[in-house]
């Protein structure tokens, strides 16, 4: 359930670097992901990232549970792909009316595609594990992201988790009283659950609000400045981009 | 009781009436004085208006009928800034007030908004946790709190705005026994060591003997009495007429007394009290 945050307390050397550093060298590194051609560039991010993952020490169930649609994704891919486009075969399965042919060279764009799915994704699981949430916004906001939708992005986070409780209690007490007992009244219950949560959004709007403007609220969301850039983390982050760079034109 | 007070007047309301749009009337004539350092309740049956009243005096509720006033000027004359850098309402509901989404964020928002410089800033949100005991969780996310632990960053979150009186809608609805015990003893702390008054609204009949200087009850939108708990709590008939009880003690003394005509001087409400007189009669000789 949770994106960000949830291993920081462990304590780890990523924890601490400059949020927009590690946002700017996620950025550079997707786009050389998915603008790389081969296999050897993906491959290296996507290795390199879960080892990162691994060495501090997020377990390695949570990491498969983050990995587990994109290689969802990445599977189907590479089946359409093998099985569908291509121009040589490599062998073909006969039954009754149909025949599945799978092609050599759509195998290996399928596994292109996939592994370039893969390593991107990689890269902003590792961006999940390294970074506050709150130091995800700031940065967001030093890159002039609109404040509007900075403002938006911290109110989902924080009330998406009321809203998920809200609905779990209404959805218990419909359980218990048999509101999912057939298929249409499962349908009804479940059209009362989303009405009744867009009532309390808006009740809890409405309350929100009010304990806002008593607390000083104008109008924008005042965020805490991001510190000062450290050279050494310049100079890093600098390197690692530029290794990169070096790798993905090799 | 107010004629005996010397401390400044902070709040007041006179003849505060306030209805809703469908014409029903949630406070009647309400008068009252709050003066700092006050720690007071307002006890009363649900629907009785505690929570209206405590919206009223903090300057939510707009459309009201008589006068409030804060350090002697009317609350309508003065701006959100004026009233909210003295007065905070902690909601009934922690998750109505946390928006932020860590710890830190919501107790920071207020002292930002108030245009404090971001050293001032930490120092004021550090302080403030400290006073609740939360300093340690600073970096939390709100949802990963308990409900005990979301109602104290409620209450840093206006301790570090500097708010001197916090009004509290039912601080203690929802927690344990052991966490109400600890939310009562931290309003007593932050009024007795941090001079914040402190006006709550309760049903909580047993812990307020412990704990407050004086209560009022509120039925049906007015004040029916006011004064010390030894004052207010004197027959279960009264408290049954207005929907509530004596303290559990008070109960089971006033039953001893009244019906089993055991000979106690007075009813204590708290089981300190009650256990000295107990105690005082066997030495006595009457029990």
């Amino acid at each position: 359930m949770e994106f960000f945050s949830e291993y920081l307390k462990q304590g780890h050397f990523l924890k601490d670097i400059d949020a927009r550093l590690k946002l700017s060298v996620a950025l550079c590194l997707i786009l050389l992901t998915i603008s790389y051609k081969g296999v050897l560039f993906p491959a290296i991010i996507l290795s390199m990232a879960v080892l990162l993952c691994l060495s501090i020490k997020v377990p390695f169930k949570v990491l498969l549970i983050r990995f587990s649609e994109p290689l969802f994704i990445a599977v189907v891919l590479v089946l359409i792909k093998a099985f569908s486009q291509g121009q040589s075969p490599l062998f073909t399965l006969e039954a009754y009316l149909f025949s599945l042919t799978l092609y050599g060279d759509g195998l290996y764009e399928g596994l292109l595609l996939s592994i370039r799915i893969l390593a991107a994704v990689s890269i902003v699981v590792v961006l999940g594990f390294a970074m506050p949430f709150t130091e995800f916004m700031a940065a967001l906001a030093w890159f002039r992201v609109p404040h509007a939708f900075v403002e938006v992005l911290m109110f989902a986070y924080r009330y998406i988790f009321v809203l998920l409780e809200e609905a779990l209690v209404i959805y218990t007490a419909q359980k218990n009283r048999l509101g999912y007992s057939s298929i249409k009244r499962g349908l009804n219950s479940f059209g009362i659950l989303t009405g009744s949560l867009t009532l309390k959004a808006f009740e809890q709007s409405q309350n929100t609000a009010t304990s806002m403007l008593q607390r000083g609220f104008q109008g924008d969301i005042p965020l805490l400045k991001n510190r000062p850039f450290d050279l050494k983390e310049l100079v890093v982050a600098g390197a690692l981009v530029t290794i990169s760079v070096v790798i993905w034109k090799l | 009781m107010e004629a005996l007070k010397t401390a400044p007047l902070r709040l007041q309301a006179r003849g505060l009436c306030y209805s809703y749009p469908d014409g029903t009337y949630a406070l009647k004539g309400i008068d009252i004085d709050i003066y700092e350092g006050d720690f007071i309740g307002f006890l009363g049956a649900n629907g009785s208006g505690k929570t209206t009243l405590l919206k009223a005096l903090d300057g939510i509720i707009k459309n009201i009928k008589g006068t409030v006033t804060l350090d002697g000027a009317n609350i309508k004359t003065l701006s959100a800034r004026d009233i909210y850098r003295k007065v905070g309402l902690v909601f009934q509901n922690p998750d109505d007030q946390l928006f932020a989404s860590t710890v830190f964020d919501d107790v920071a928002f207020g002292p930002l908004n108030m245009g404090f410089d971001e050293e001032d800033v930490k120092r004021r949100v550090q302080e403030a946790l400290k006073e609740v005991e939360m300093e340690h969780m600073a970096g939390r996310p709100i949802h990963n709190l308990s409900y005990g632990q979301k109602k104290r960053v409620c209450i840093a979150g206006l301790l570090a705005m500097g708010q001197e009186i916090l009004l509290l809608d039912e601080p203690t609805a929802g927690l344990d026994p052991s966490g109400e015990y600890k939310m009562m003893g931290l309003l007593t702390r932050l009024n007795r060591e941090c001079k914040v008054t402190i006006v709550m609204a309760t049903h909580s009949v047993d812990l307020i003997p412990l704990f407050l200087d004086r209560l009022y009850i509120l039925s049906n939108g007015t004040i029916l009495k006011g004064g010390a708990p030894e004052e207010i709590f004197t027959t279960p008939e009264d408290m049954k007429d207005v929907r509530l009880r004596l303290p559990q003690v008070a109960e089971l003394i006033y039953a001893l007394k009244h019906e089993d005509n055991l000979p106690f001087s007075r009813v204590p409400l708290t089981v300190g009290e009650a256990r000295r007189e107990i105690l005082n009669m066997v030495k006595k000789g009457d029990l």
